[in-house]
């Protein structure tokens, strides 16, 4: 919309400059003139939709504008004056440019707020069509300049029957009649709007020269809004049509909201359970969404009270929600109703108590969603997530389980290799002096000879014994150690295995690395490997089978590398290895936990890596730990 | 009386053939020691003895492969072969060698002693 231009006349500097800057601040283009001849050479240029007029100006009578003003058909002037005799403002009407008059007042403001309201109201009367119904041509003439002037659109006609064919034609807002009219009269024609029902709304004002009270009273009857009696002062006719076409724009806003609200209301109605409490919290409406909760589809009981629903757990909340009234507040929870079918359901409601001007409670509006599906579903999720983490360590278990006999095994299997050779050499020992007793061969010497041998052997066997114990204990706190000395401590137990199978063992080591660990674990882990890298020379049939153990460390990690010439771990199968219950041995043989559980240790356990590769004559697993211990309540 | 036997005894591990040589010279006299199936060959070839025994589970030539060499020389070589309950494939390749005569571990002397008289007495 292009910005509405105005062109102030007026002699005085200050109203001038005051209109000037506060309509320029309402988003007008001002130009202002301080005399007559000043104002003609601007009008001789340039149009204005709207000129503001003092009637009083140095070179003459701002009256005398007026012609020059008529030039420019579309312009509106609203005059600037505090003169209030009636024949002068009627006869400035008749130039028919002339809109309206603003009474000079003291302060600049209420005239400014006089002329702003005065435009915007002409502003939004464009959209808006009066029909003007009269026989005579030239008040229609008359009125429809005035009218227009205002801003209004104008339709006429000549009679009754005339304007009953303009009103179904175009779309009519409001009507100005005449009482007398050939054809089809004022009286008449009112009759037939309001019949319309579609023209309840629609205002009607008589004009007539009418004195007789009982055709303007019977006019009044059949629906006319308001009578004005002929011949009137424009002034007030524009007052009149202003204060008619006033109430119908706000009869129209007020229909709309209400019909929004209808719509709110039905929105909500659909979309929530809703119903209303009077102030004793009975219930007085409730739609079908709470109904069919509550009751399978059976209507609430009309005053019934509120807590009659509620479940003896939501009486608290009832408590809470009187409380929040008596303070003016609105109020949320969820209330657990009961309901027929035993079930309890669960709503989130949400009050908000309605006052009137007095602060008197007259309704609570409720709004509320049936949360117990939500419910359900949270704890559905709840059970789940239980059973999940309770299956989750209960599959921990049973690994840490699985782990501990794989390892009870292998621990038998390696006592059994420790053991078979002294067993062997005792049972030989007692059944050699049998013989030599039996043969009378028994001298002391042997016996003596063999009495400390047997007890060499059997010394040597419970060592045996207390290395495993140690081995398998669990350990109690993080220690420094040398990994040498943790690696020996593995290979000691897994090398007799590893004599059987005649399988070399090597360890190149860095002096001294000195780790906080946990050891045995540490070492157990150690001694998986080796085991595995055992079971593959032995089953790859690997001649000259050799297992390297690698010890050194760089600036922040210690490595154990263990490397084995058993041809390596397929590519597929190298992913795989750190899987709980991955194993590529035969049933007997691998439980799939050792190196699952050997990650878990170094990685999960000691902050450190477990990893595997191929190198070009086997597989190499390497161990990373850190060199120090990143907790800092370390332990020594 | 006879002339006594010669018997060569084969076995890796120190303690079990400190005893085994010990229970052995408690009926024989002549008795030859290796360590392992590599030594055991090479003092067949030079003594001949008139019997072996020998572990199976060895360094340098098992006990096996020593008898098969040994029975490739002699075919009439008398050969026990002391073996452990869980080295059945041992068992089956001694049978394959040719070889006759094995005693489990642990071994019982009694038993040993029965089956070297009865075959050097054949």
């Amino acid at each position: 919309m292009t910005k509405q231009s105005i062109l102030i006349i007026d002699d005085s500097k200050l109203i001038n400059n005051s209109l000037k800057t506060s309509l320029e601040n309402r988003g007008f283009n001002v130009t202002q003139a301080f005399d007559i001849a000043q104002a003609k050479a601007i009008l001789l240029k340039e149009e204005f939709t709207y000129a503001l007029l003092d009637l009083i100006l140095p070179d003459g009578n701002g009256e005398d504008l007026l012609p020059f003003l008529q030039i420019h058909e579309k312009i509106r002037v609203i005059v600037m004056t505090s003169d209030r005799d009636r024949d002068r403002r009627e006869h400035l009407f008749s130039y028919g440019i002339v809109i309206d008059y603003i009474t000079k007042e003291r302060h600049f403001h209420d005239m400014e707020l006089a002329i702003v309201q005065l435009i915007e109201r002409i502003s939004t009367n464009f959209s808006l069509t009066i029909l003007v119904v009269d026989d005579s041509n030239f008040m229609r003439n008359h009125l429809r300049i005035l009218l227009s002037k205002r801003g209004f659109q104008v339709v006429d006609a000549i009679n009754g029957k005339d304007a009953l064919e303009k009103i179904k034609k175009f779309k009519i807002d409001a009507t100005m009649v005449d009482l007398e009219m050939p054809v089809m009269d004022g009286n008449r024609l009112v009759t037939a709007i309001k019949r319309d029902k579609a023209n309840l709304l629609m205002p009607i004002m008589v004009l007539s020269g009418t004195t007789e009270p009982e055709k303007i009273a019977r006019v009044i009857k059949n629906g006319a809004n308001d009578f004005l009696k002929k011949p009137y002062v424009t002034e007030e006719l524009l007052l009149k049509i202003d204060k008619m076409m006033q109430e119908l724009k706000s009869q129209r806003l007020l229909r709309e909201q209400e019909v929004r609200f209808g719509l709110y209301n039905k929105a909500i109605d659909e979309a929530a359970i809703f119903f209303k409490l009077d102030k004793n919290l009975k219930i007085i409406y409730s739609n079908q969404a709470l109904s069919s909760i509550l009751a399978n589809g059976i209507s609430i009981t009309k005053n019934s009270n509120f807590a009659e629903y509620l479940d003896e757990t939501s009486i608290d909340s009832l408590k809470e929600l009187n409380e929040a009234i008596n303070e003016f507040k609105s109020y949320q929870n969820v209330f657990e109703l009961k309901s027929d079918n035993l079930k309890s359901v669960k709503i989130r409601l949400t009050f908000t108590p309605l006052f009137d001007t007095n602060k008197s409670l007259y309704e609570i509006i409720v709004i509320g969603f049936d949360v117990s599906l939500l419910h359900q579903k949270e704890e559905i999720l709840q059970e789940r997530v239980e059973m999940e983490t309770k299956r989750n360590w209960d599959q921990n278990r049973m690994l840490i389980q699985q782990s501990k006999m794989a390892s009870m095994g292998e621990m038998i299997g390696h006592i059994g290799h420790q053991w078979r050779q002294p067993l062997n050499s005792l049972s030989l020992m007692f059944q050699k002096l049998n013989r030599a007793y039996k043969k009378s061969m028994l001298s002391d010497e042997l016996m003596d000879q063999s009495t400390q041998k047997a007890i060499r052997i059997i010394e040597q066997m419970s060592k045996t014994i207390n290395d495993f114990r140690d081995f398998f204990k669990i350990d109690k706190e993080w220690q420094n150690v040398k990994l040498s000395v943790v690696t020996e401590q593995a290979c000691n137990i897994i090398e007799p295995a590893l004599q059987d199978n005649r399988i070399r063992l090597t360890v190149n080591e860095d002096k001294d690395i000195v780790i906080p660990c946990l050891k045995n674990e540490l070492s157990q882990v150690i001694m998986n490997i080796l085991a595995n890298a055992m079971d593959a020379i032995v089953l790859k049939k690997v001649k000259d089978g050799e297992i390297i153990i690698t010890i050194g460390h760089n600036k922040s990690s210690a490595y154990i590398i263990i490397d084995d010439n058993a041809g390596g771990i397929p590519e597929d199968t190298l992913k795989k290895i750190f899987e709980p219950y991955f194993t590529t041995k035969e049933k007997e043989n691998g439980t799939g936990i050792g190196l699952y559980m050997s990650k878990e240790i170094i990685e999960g356990h000691m902050n450190g890596k477990l990893e595997a590769y191929n190198t070009l004559s086997g597989a190499s697993f390497k161990i990373y730990l850190p060199l120090k211990k990143e907790n800092k309540e370390k332990s020594l | 009386m006879n002339k006594e036997p010669l018997i060569l005894y084969v076995e890796d591990e120190k303690n079990i053939r400190h005893e085994m040589s010990e229970i052995l010279s408690l009926d024989y006299e002549n008795i030859i020691i290796a360590e392992n199936g590599q030594d055991g060959l090479k003092m067949y070839q030079k003594h001949n003895p008139d019997l072996v025994i020998t572990d199976v589970q060895m360094p340098y030539m098992n006990g096996i492969d020593m008898s098969k060499a040994i029975l490739e020389i002699n075919k009439d070589a008398k050969i026990i072969v002391i073996t452990a309950f869980n080295e059945d494939s041992y068992v089956s390749k001694a049978k394959e060698a040719g070889i006759k005569n094995y005693i489990n571990k642990p071994v019982n002397i009694n038993d040993l002693f029965s089956s070297i008289n009865m075959i050097l007495s054949n």
